[in-house]
């Protein structure tokens, strides 16, 4: 044992690895008490220092309540990553799979945007025992309160159904919709372009006209199209109209609010947005043959035409022409 | 701190119980780590997000690492990158701290030893600064030697003996009467070794 350790005082002493390793793990005792014998006058400031690093060491334990929620995780984390190796014996189909986020279900998200959308016509048609579907005309849209308190937003001329929701919690979406799942058993969306699989986070999918976009609100989603795989974390997007994915980015304006009077677009070709505009108003919106293909990231209100066009001609430097559509 | 050299070497040439088992050895103390930065939820997910990651790049992983180390490094990295979006990140201060590198709020979350004592080490851990806290509680709790934590925390070696020593200075002095009063102002460092190996699984 040198003298380097002469100069210090207590702190320094509990700050330095040899002692902190002969305290916490007995090393090199014989050598420090000889170091002690010959320099009597550090003993206080080594006593205190060992006083503290013992009320430090406070062994780690796991509770009873982390043990539930880690062994969930890792249920997560297994099915994920043997169903990765699955994939990769798949070629050609077009897949489209959110991550599965499966954990103990000790907490329920809240439903922020609960009544917000009640300006809607809600369908509910019994097509067999146990089946439910939510069907939304031009104009329409619907807040779906699932029995977990799950939550989807469905957007206008889309179509969700639901059979059996219970330990599989499964559903059908055609068309538009903002899901905020509660944590809990899997939680799986069937679409015509592939399957989401996902478990406590919100997203966005717009699986509509042949493309698809989803954009992460909270948490994180894998998703696969064909060859491309994106991983989003919160207010990340990314969107396909074709087999790749685009590269992921970040969306301020899907992170400014989560409201549920807002469509949000992401690198969204016009012609596009007035299609879900006209959607969700039920009024033409003449597409300017100049502008037809250019593409935009905006968010527009669902509750105001004259403001959500409005934006969009300052934006555009146009006046856009609309009509209201005849039912 | 389970030794998993093994295990990283197995989970490199893909076999899938490796993967489980550092789960099973690191998770723990991950989640105790990410609570300290974030909130639960948000650290159970990315400590899923950080497995599946581990896994999809398991060929690529380095061919010798501290298990430890490395999941905490990379933990740390997302939650940080995800509070920072959030703008719930502290930003290091000019002038008041010394190791001028960034600092993150992080909060040592006691559950253990609901005693007296531990509940006057916890007050006295509030007293510390966000990067003071966690310095604590990479060195003492996870077990983290100033290599790994430099690595972690991205400050020097140095710097981090010497965050660690102010921390250590600050809670003594906090703590100079209860902890005295609980240990014994008279007990030697032999008897309080005799103490440890109560404490501690050889």
């Amino acid at each position: 044992m040198n003298d380097r350790y002469l100069p210090l005082d207590a702190d320094e002493l509990a700050a330095d690895e040899a002692v902190q390793a002969y305290v916490l793990a007995g090393e090199d005792t014989g050598a420090w008490e000889s170091w002690l014998a010959r320099h009597p006058e550090k003993a206080r400031a080594l006593r205190d220092a060992t006083t503290l690093l013992l009320a430090l060491n406070v062994p780690a334990s796991t509770a009873e309540a982390d043990e539930q929620a880690l062994n969930g995780l890792w249920q997560a984390i297994a099915a994920r990553t043997q169903v990765d190796q699955t994939k990769c014996d798949e070629s050609g189909a077009q897949v489209f799979d959110l991550a599965d986020h499966a954990r103990a279900s000790r907490r329920r998200r809240i439903i922020g945007w609960s009544m917000a959308v009640a300006a809607s016509l809600l369908l509910i048609y019994l097509l067999q025992p146990g089946a439910q579907v939510w069907i939304t005309g031009p104009g329409e849209t619907q807040l779906v309160l699932l029995p977990d308190s799950s939550t989807v937003r469905l957007g206008p001329n889309s179509r969700l159904s639901v059979e059996g929701y219970s330990d599989d919690r499964r559903l059908t979406l055609l068309g538009e919709g903002l899901f905020q799942v509660a944590k809990g058993s899997p939680f799986t969306v069937e679409t015509p372009e592939g399957t989401i699989a996902v478990l406590g986070t919100s997203f966005d999918v717009d699986a509509t006209a042949g493309q698809l976009t989803v954009a992460c609100r909270t948490g994180r989603v894998r998703v696969t199209r064909a060859a491309s795989a994106r991983v989003l974390s919160a207010t990340e997007a990314t969107h396909s109209e074709g087999a790749v994915l685009t590269e992921v980015r970040t969306l301020d304006l899907w992170a400014e609010s989560n409201d549920a009077t807002v469509i949000r677009f992401y690198d969204a070709r016009l012609a596009h947005v007035l299609a879900r505009l006209e959607s969700y108003y039920d009024r033409q919106v003449a597409v300017p043959a100049e502008a037809g293909e250019r593409r935009l990231d905006v968010a527009l209100p669902t509750d105001d035409f004259q403001q959500a066009i409005s934006n969009l001609d300052y934006i555009l430097g146009v006046s856009l022409d609309t009509t209201m559509n005849k039912r | 701190m389970p030794t998993t050299d093994r295990d990283w070497t197995q989970l490199r040439a893909g076999e899938h119980a490796a993967l489980e088992r550092l789960y099973r050895a690191h998770a723990p103390a991950l989640l105790r780590y990410g609570r300290g930065l974030a909130a639960e939820a948000q650290a159970l997910d990315a400590i899923q997000e950080l497995y599946v990651r581990l896994w999809d790049r398991r060929e690529r992983l380095p061919e010798s690492a501290n298990p430890r180390a490395y999941l905490i490094t990379s933990l740390r990295h997302d939650l940080v990158r995800d509070l920072r979006r959030e703008a719930k990140v502290t930003e290091f201060a000019p002038g008041r701290e010394t190791d001028g590198e960034e600092s993150v709020e992080f909060e040592i979350i006691g559950r253990e030893r609901d005693n007296e004592q531990q509940r006057d080490l916890q007050r006295a851990l509030n007293l510390l600064s966000a990067r003071e806290r966690e310095l604590i509680e990479l060195r003492f709790r996870q077990e983290l030697d100033y290599d790994a934590i430099s690595a972690v925390t991205g400050i020097s070696y140095q710097s981090a003996r010497n965050v660690l020593a102010r921390a250590i200075g600050k809670l003594r002095g906090a703590l100079s009467t209860s902890l005295c009063a609980a240990v014994g102002t008279s007990l030697t460092c032999a008897t309080l070794l005799l103490e440890l190996s109560r404490q501690t699984p050889s």
